[in-house]
């Protein structure tokens, strides 16, 4: 987990879109557990778990979120959804879309 | 469907050699393609947005000079955010950068702020039902991040455009992207 950012339960989270909607990722399915914690923990392009605190909401990661949730149902899995997982807060401010000009 | 209309790039002799124009050039489209949903659909957010960042896009596009600089590209996009009342987007946008990417530099944060920009407009985009401008989002939402890479020479050029087709590949935008790509990127697996 990465040191600076906070952390979240993973079975706190809450996807934004539906399992599967960007296709299916048979990438993340091959990493191993420890890769794939550290493919949400410290990825290499530095798209981390974006989460909204207030609503728990993950705006990126919902490929990686899906397959984490899906190794926490697996008995053979290390990750369960206690696992900790950092993430980079993100907060929305879409007020003045209202009222800008043209 | 007729080709993408790209600027600021010359797509002509496409190769890998201009790939991480090339990529630019793609998040530029698909910019384009989630204003004109926006529009279609009446949606402020999918339809201005954009027009906000498409600036940004277009800076990270044609490169940064020393008559072009990162800095006076944020500077600008700080202006016309005042101008059309969007400053308060851009303010949060800036406060929400990692301080890795500040430390970088300005082009860093810029790669950010329209990787925000990308993320924003995707989840409008799916919580609206507007699944075209969604599926564009979710293209190249990542591409300012691995175009920061390119940058710090940490990954190839040509590694983004992989990662560009194989997603396209799996959102079914293959062939939305044939006379955008250099040839033999689109239907090849990435890496």
């Amino acid at each position: 987990v990465a040191s600076n950012l906070p952390t979240i339960r993973l079975g706190d989270l809450v996807p934004i879109h539906s399992p599967g909607a960007s296709g299916e990722r048979p990438d993340l399915r091959r990493l191993s557990d420890e890769a794939l914690l550290n493919a949400a923990n410290e990825p290499r392009n530095g798209d981390r778990l974006k989460v909204e605190p207030a609503t728990r909401r993950v705006f990126d990661g919902n490929g990686r979120l899906y397959e984490l949730l899906r190794r926490a149902e697996d008995p053979n899995s290390l990750i369960t959804l206690d696992t900790e997982v950092s993430y980079e807060p993100h907060t929305r401010d879409l007020s003045m879309f209202g009222d800008m000009e043209p | 469907m007729s080709a993408p209309h790209l600027t600021g790039v010359d797509l002509s002799e496409r190769s890998s050699d201009n790939a991480d124009a090339v990529a630019a050039a793609v998040v530029r489209q698909a910019l384009a393609r989630i204003q004109a949903c926006g529009d279609q659909n009446g949606h402020p957010v999918l339809a201005k947005l954009p027009r906000l960042v498409s600036a940004l896009a277009q800076s990270v596009e044609v490169g940064f000079s020393a008559a072009h600089t990162p800095d006076e590209a944020l500077r600008r996009l700080q202006t016309h955010a005042r101008e059309t009342r969007a400053g308060t987007w851009v303010d949060n946008a800036l406060r929400q950068v990692p301080v890795e990417f500040v430390q970088e530099g300005a082009a860093a944060v810029l790669h950010h702020m329209l990787y925000q920009a990308l993320i924003e407009l995707r989840s409008a985009a799916y919580e609206a039902g507007i699944m075209d401008a969604w599926r564009w989002a979710d293209l190249v939402h990542n591409v300012p991040l691995q175009m920061r890479l390119v940058d710090a020479g940490r990954t190839a050029p040509d590694a983004v455009l992989h990662s560009i087709a194989e997603r396209a590949g799996r959102l079914g935008l293959e062939h939305e992207l044939t006379t955008v790509l250099p040839h033999g990127f689109v239907g090849r697996p990435s890496d």
